[in-house]
């Protein structure tokens, strides 16, 4: 008892604040409650696994945390078969942390909209992690962050069909409402225009990306599942629903995200901004955005607030050739 | 504990994490354990050779001098295996020299051994795994399983019949009573209803056929036909069996003779011998050999036969010196007094 009561003291003192939203609370409850669980504090992760069900009852992956924590309490062996597959895999995105106090290279250099609410998505493919920033003073400052599924067999979208995620940057076009009868796709989507201009020429296929909610019986869905559509759970998507300006909103799909401290992030910028300074001109800049390696830098370039322009680099050792010019109605 | 994991080879990463998380949970434990209490002896202990040399061990555990701590502690250990207090010293030592297995089975065994604690000890665990049960169930999006509680009442008799107690039907709003006490923090939102556990523990020599809460009407021809053998619906009965060979298998890894002989009927008839005499002369030394380190059953099925008798099949691993065993088991069991008793044996 003694022990329990101390176990559960230690938890109480190293819970985070508590958070704005309900949302966010189930996030930062089955984190912790996944992290107790692998370092062997069962209690700890018994309750806490509790305390996110109070938050998201319909959170499946808290009662598997709750249901392993309980086998080992009663000292069975913990036996794990290919169902668990998909709670293991949520458990071991979930239990990545975005590093404090760091900012993402990949937004190299942030919109230059007049409106200074327009956000920018940021999404991680390794991590399963959907991310939202705002401009402030030029520099990107997280607004939300969100589980998000992505498809089934992962990033890097080529052919039609083949259940991948494209990575690049796609401007976020227009809602749908009821994207299908069944609810399967939660009630509302967010369409990408995939595929852009440089996928098209490196002849990759396919459409109909979007961002979606899941069904009425879910919190989330496994981390990849989906034939290349973000899905999240219904909660986070009514929340991005009042962040996001159609048109306006660009999301940008990375393998994984380069967090780096705001100093290198900022002489990145300033590099950036340099080199690039003989294609923007006076263009109105919607952005700079780095993938990955081998893999073209996109400028893109606002009208009013709006996305009108989408450009494609070969950038290598301070030489720049530009691939594509994209024009977007 | 990680050969568990081990097995699913295709589970890359986090199965081996979950599978050292038992060895880091008793790590944790034990932190916990030495950090906060309990290494002074209690001065309840009423043999002051025993409060002596256990005040040497405490003393030996605070120096880091775990092998002197079970030097002292090793006569005492065999002489009072189910107490509890001296179980836990020694297990401290043990665990201090790091072997946390065995550690773990002295305190079990204490548990066990102790008519103290052994009932409540298993039930909390039988209480845990229908909790674990269920939480999994809905983990995989199905439905709770609809299974019986086999939880047993103190009595200083001992071998008093399992009381079996109806799980109550998952009911969403179903008012929920508060749950023991390792979930108290979990529940309060969660739709499952607990069976009502605490009110139980007064067994009656009768009470296998009593349950708390009937299945809602399920099954009724099943029932009749139970009820027409005097016992409760097939999915208990089986409960009852799988319990009376798990107890039979856990007196023997006890050592402890009289409990494993009670696990067998007045009517049973032993297999190449003469006399029910001359069975028990002769398994006595085997059931209570000193250096027996392990009987374990699992896969146990059951199958109710039309005469009112179980026909129980198990694996069984049994470990004692330099001898290790496996092997499948095949037994009929038969009621009596309300209570699953062996009626025949039969090895492979």
């Amino acid at each position: 008892m003694r022990l329990f009561l101390a176990s559960l003291f230690t938890t109480l003192l190293s819970l985070p604040p508590l958070s704005p939203s309900q949302a966010l609370a189930a996030d930062a409850e089955l984190r912790k409650a996944a992290e107790a669980l692998v370092a062997g504090r069962l209690d700890s992760s018994s309750g806490l696994a509790g305390d996110a069900l109070k938050s998201e009852p319909k959170s499946r992956l808290a009662h598997w945390l709750q249901a392993q924590s309980m086998i080992a309490l009663a000292g069975r062996p913990v036996q794990l078969n290919g169902a668990d597959r998909d709670l293991l895999d949520e458990a071991r995105v979930r239990l990545e942390v975005t590093p404090e106090g760091m900012v993402p290279k990949n937004l190299v250099v942030m919109p230059r909209s007049a409106d200074k609410n327009i956000p920018i998505l940021l999404a991680d493919a390794s991590r399963s992690r959907l991310y939202v920033f705002v401009s402030k003073q030029g520099r990107p400052v997280l607004k939300e962050e969100f589980y998000t599924t992505i498809g089934l067999w992962g990033a890097d979208k080529f052919r039609e069909g083949d259940q991948k995620t494209p990575l690049g940057v796609y401007r976020i076009q227009f809602e749908i409402r009821d994207p299908r009868k069944d609810g399967f796709l939660g009630k509302y989507a967010m369409t990408l225009d995939y595929p852009n201009a440089f996928d098209s020429h490196s002849g990759r296929t396919g459409s109909g990306i979007w961002i979606h909610g899941v069904p009425d019986s879910l919190h989330v869905r496994a981390p990849q599942a989906s034939d290349g559509c973000l899905a999240i759970a219904n909660r986070d998507l009514n929340r991005l629903r009042k962040l996001v300006r159609y048109n306006e909103s660009q999301i940008v799909v990375v393998p994984r995200i380069e967090w780096v401290t705001p100093e290198v992030w900022s002489a990145n910028a300033a590099q950036a901004m340099k080199d690039f300074s003989g294609s923007v001109g006076q263009s109105r800049l919607g952005g700079i955005f780095w993938i990955q390696e081998n893999w073209p830098w996109v400028v893109s370039y606002l009208r009013g607030n709006e996305v009108a322009r989408r450009e494609y680099f070969q950038r290598s050792q301070g030489s720049l050739r530009r691939l594509i010019e994209e024009k977007l109605s | 504990m990680a050969q568990d994991a081990g097995g699913n080879s295709n589970l890359v990463r986090t199965p081996s994490k979950l599978g050292a998380m038992k060895t880091k949970m008793w790590a944790a434990g034990l932190a916990l354990t030495l950090g906060c209490c309990s290494i002074f002896p209690a001065l309840a202990s009423e043999n002051p050779e025993l409060l002596r040399d256990r005040q040497r061990a405490a003393t030996a555990l605070k120096e880091k001098n775990p092998q002197r701590a079970i030097k002292v502690l090793e006569p005492w250990i065999k002489k009072r295996p189910d107490d509890i207090e001296l179980a836990n010293d020694y297990a401290l030592a043990l665990a201090q020299m790091g072997k946390l297995d065995q550690a773990r089975e002295v305190l079990e065994e204490a548990l066990n051994k102790n008519s103290q604690t052994v009932a409540a000890f298993n039930n909390l665990r039988e209480i845990l795994s229908q909790q674990a049960a269920v939480s999994y169930a809905k983990a995989m999006g199905k439905k709770p399983p609809n299974t019986q509680l086999t939880l047993r009442g103190s009595s200083p008799a001992g071998g008093e019949p399992p009381v079996i107690l109806a799980q109550a039907e998952p009911r969403p709003g179903a008012s929920v009573e508060p749950p023991p006490k390792a979930t108290t923090k979990s529940s309060a939102a969660d739709p499952r209803a607990e069976a009502k556990t605490e009110a139980k523990s007064e067994a009656k020599p009768s009470a296998t056929q009593e349950r708390s809460q009937e299945a809602k009407g399920e099954r009724p021809a099943a029932k009749t036909e139970a009820a027409a053998r005097g016992a409760g619906d097939p999915k208990s009965e089986e409960a009852a069996v799988v319990a009376a060979i798990q107890q039979w298998a856990a007196a023997w890894a006890s050592r402890d003779f009289k409990r494993y002989v009670a696990a067998y009927s007045d009517r049973f008839e032993p297999q190449q011998f003469p006399s029910r005499a001359a069975w028990e002369a002769h398994r006595r030394p085997r059931v209570t050999r000193p250096d027996l380190e392990e009987v374990k059953v699992s896969d146990i099925r059951v199958k109710l036969l039309p005469g009112g008798d179980a026909e129980v099949k198990f694996r069984q691993r049994y470990e004692a010196g330099n001898l290790k065993l496996n092997s499948v088991k095949t037994a009929i069991m038969t009621r009596e007094a309300g209570a699953w008793k062996i009626l025949r044996e039969e090895g492979r």
